[in-house]
């Protein structure tokens, strides 16, 4: 059953994983052209990413180092395992740990 | 050697840079300063002042190497959930500073004629409007700062009354005043606002951007941001300056007190050449608040933007100048004091700078867009460090200024 | 061949130009369709009710019922299909006609209704 979900409305939303803990938020969808198709491969989460988007790192890593705090990389969740059924509630269902 | 259209360039694009710089926020906040604590407060003046010529010049740069206004790169670069908040943040503000810019026109003109500045406010919003509907960016940018030049007057009364020159450097050293501390630091945060508006260096990256600036044109940047910021902070210091011989010990309360601030260096003709320079510096700055308003909406939203576009190419443009300038006229209208809608307004700005600068800052910063172009740790350290302090006093004196007033 | 995009950052608000070069908005939503399989990018969206919904659900819905009162693609956004994008660098370039389309359709209708009906428009 084919549905349509808005991306915009995806940034930002929190990813759960089954027993409802948090495992980040999305932050960037990385996708690629195939002739005139474009195909979502992964969802990269967190605060990190968020970093790599805003590309602060010169202001931001500095500043999180001075705090003791490495910056995080982002976790990655591949299209297969991110459920969307509901895009209010995106949840985290792997079949293969979440890469970092 | 730069050849004469150069120097001519160079010299025209500094004076457009100071027209718009002294208008009720700067002379109002200076004149209170100077009248009750003399030149204690030049160096809030001279701070805000720094910070600008680095904020400005960084505009210049940021249009010259992108091709883009700010507005236009903050909502391609945080987002449109991001930008959000400072296009409502700078919108409400920018609303109540056309109002007291608004205001400050009527004002001089009813002070001039004896005609109540609630009826005066309907003609002069309606000028405003005709000449942005009308004009192009470069009648209206270069036409109010030749007009404006008649500031100058300012500078010239501050030389006559011989200031001692011990005394203005002293008030250029921070210092703790010796009576009415909470109205001291509520004005040194307002004169910081009424220096740093955000309006001016956005209005200056979309001139820059309408004027198809490019690489090419980073000295000149320089230059025009480095003089005339400069020059503009200096009328300012003028204007505590010659307050602080005019209505030395007078609590400013309304606007009509400020009438003899010229009468010192110029005897009486120093009242219609304050109430000239006073309503053309407010009416021009009136018409690039309006249009900065109307560059950040359209530039941010996507639309179609741009003062030299007849009004029926932009007309989603041309709507939100008309309803900022409308809306603008209300307080005037309903008898608002100029005073201290001026004085909220700058106090506004400065609280809420860190909305515009910090998305800023970090524009200025990117590697990808600004490539080797990119800020030095001087710009950022003198424009983070002058912001927080603005801001650490607005959280303070604000709720001071609202309980004890 | 296959080119990484990455959608929010290169994608998403960003400027777009139609065929001619010209400015014609920005990318205010991105629709992605599930079937079942791999989530496809299907177009772009465009519109204020759009950009309204990312800041809330109600201020998105009063926004949709705005643009249908006053004529504006019955307020639905307008969307572009991604077989329509080009390329995407430092703008997404369009295959399309700007002036031809319905994309600025609140720009029209403000110019017919309203703005074009005052002297020296």
């Amino acid at each position: 059953m084919a549905r349509d979900v808005h991306l915009e409305l995806l940034v930002g939303r929190r990813v759960r994983d089954p027993s409802g803990r948090v495992v980040g938020r999305i932050e960037e969808v990385r996708a690629h052209r195939h002739g005139s198709d474009c195909l979502v491969d992964e969802f990269h989460l967190g605060p990190a990413a968020l970093v790599e988007r805003l590309s602060a790192a010169p202001v931001v890593g500095p500043v999180l180092r001075l705090l003791g705090r490495r910056p995080r990389r982002a976790p990655v969740i591949p299209w297969q395992d991110l459920d969307l059924s509901d895009p209010e509630r995106p949840v985290w269902r792997p079949r293969s740990p979440a890469r970092h | 050697m730069p050849k004469g259209k150069d120097l001519l360039d160079l010299t025209l694009g500094i004076v457009t840079s100071v027209g718009g710089f002294l208008e009720i926020g700067s002379i109002a906040t200076s004149a209170q300063a100077g009248a009750l604590f003399g030149y204690q407060l030049l160096w809030a003046v001279a701070l805000g002042g720094l910070c600008l010529v680095f904020l400005v010049e960084m505009a210049g740069r940021f249009a010259a190497v992108t091709r883009h206004t700010i507005p236009d790169a903050m909502r391609e670069r945080f987002g449109w959930q991001m930008f959000v908040i400072p296009l409502v943040g700078l919108a409400a503000v920018g609303v109540l500073v056309l109002a007291a810019e608004l205001g400050g026109a009527a004002a001089a003109l009813e002070l001039g004629t004896g005609i109540d500045r609630r009826l005066w406010i309907l003609p002069v919003t309606f000028l405003g409007w005709l000449l942005l509907w009308r004009g192009t960016f470069a009648v209206i940018e270069k036409g109010v700062s030749l007009l404006a030049l008649v500031s100058v007057c300012f500078l010239v009364a501050a030389t006559v009354i011989h200031p001692p020159l011990g005394g203005l450097a002293a008030g250029l050293v921070p210092r703790a005043p010796d009576h009415q501390h909470a109205r001291y630091w509520f004005l040194a945060v307002a004169i910081l606002g009424a220096s740093i508006s955000p309006f001016l260096y956005l209005f200056y990256s979309a001139g820059a951007v309408e004027d198809h600036w490019n690489r090419s044109k980073l000295g000149a940047n320089r230059v025009i941001a480095g003089s005339g910021m400069s020059f503009g902070t200096v009328l300012a210091g003028a204007v505590v300056v010659v307050a602080a011989l005019a209505l030395r010990g007078v609590d400013v309360q309304h606007d009509r007190q400020l009438r003899e601030l010229l009468v010192p260096a110029f005897g009486r003709a120093g009242v219609p050449l304050l109430l000239v320079s006073l309503g053309i510096a407010c009416f021009g700055a009136a018409l690039e608040v309006a249009l900065g308003l109307a560059y950040l909406v359209a530039q941010g939203l996507g639309w179609n933007w741009g003062e030299d576009l007849r009004p029926r190419e932009d007309a989603r443009f041309c709507l939100v100048y008309t309803i900022a300038l409308v809306v603008g006229a209300i307080p005037v209208l309903a008898g608002a004091n100029i005073l201290a809608l001026t004085n909220v307004s700058m106090a506004l700005t400065a609280a809420t700078l860190p909305l515009s600068i910090v998305p800023f800052l970090i524009l200025m910063n990117d590697r990808r867009m600004m490539g080797t172009n990119r800020n030095g740790p001087v710009g950022n350290t003198v424009v983070v460090g002058i912001i927080a302090l603005a801001v650490v006093l607005a959280l303070v004196t604000i709720p001071l200024e609202v309980a004890g007033g | 061949m296959a080119d990484h995009l990455d959608l929010i950052r290169d994608v998403l608000d960003k400027q777009m130009v139609d065929r001619h070069g010209r400015r014609c908005g920005k990318v205010d939503g991105l629709v992605l369709v599930i079937a079942g399989g791999q989530p496809r990018v299907v177009g772009l969206e465009i519109g204020g009710g759009t950009l309204a919904r990312r800041v809330s659900v109600r201020l998105g819905r009063w926004a949709a019922s705005w643009a249908r009162r006053l004529g504006i693609r019955d307020g639905e956004p307008y969307r572009i299909p991604w077989t329509k994008v080009v390329s995407v660098d430092l703008e997404v370039a369009l295959d399309l006609d700007a002036r031809r389309s319905n994309l600025d359709a609140a720009e029209r209708i403000l110019r017919e209704r309203l703005v074009g009906k005052i002297p020296g428009a």
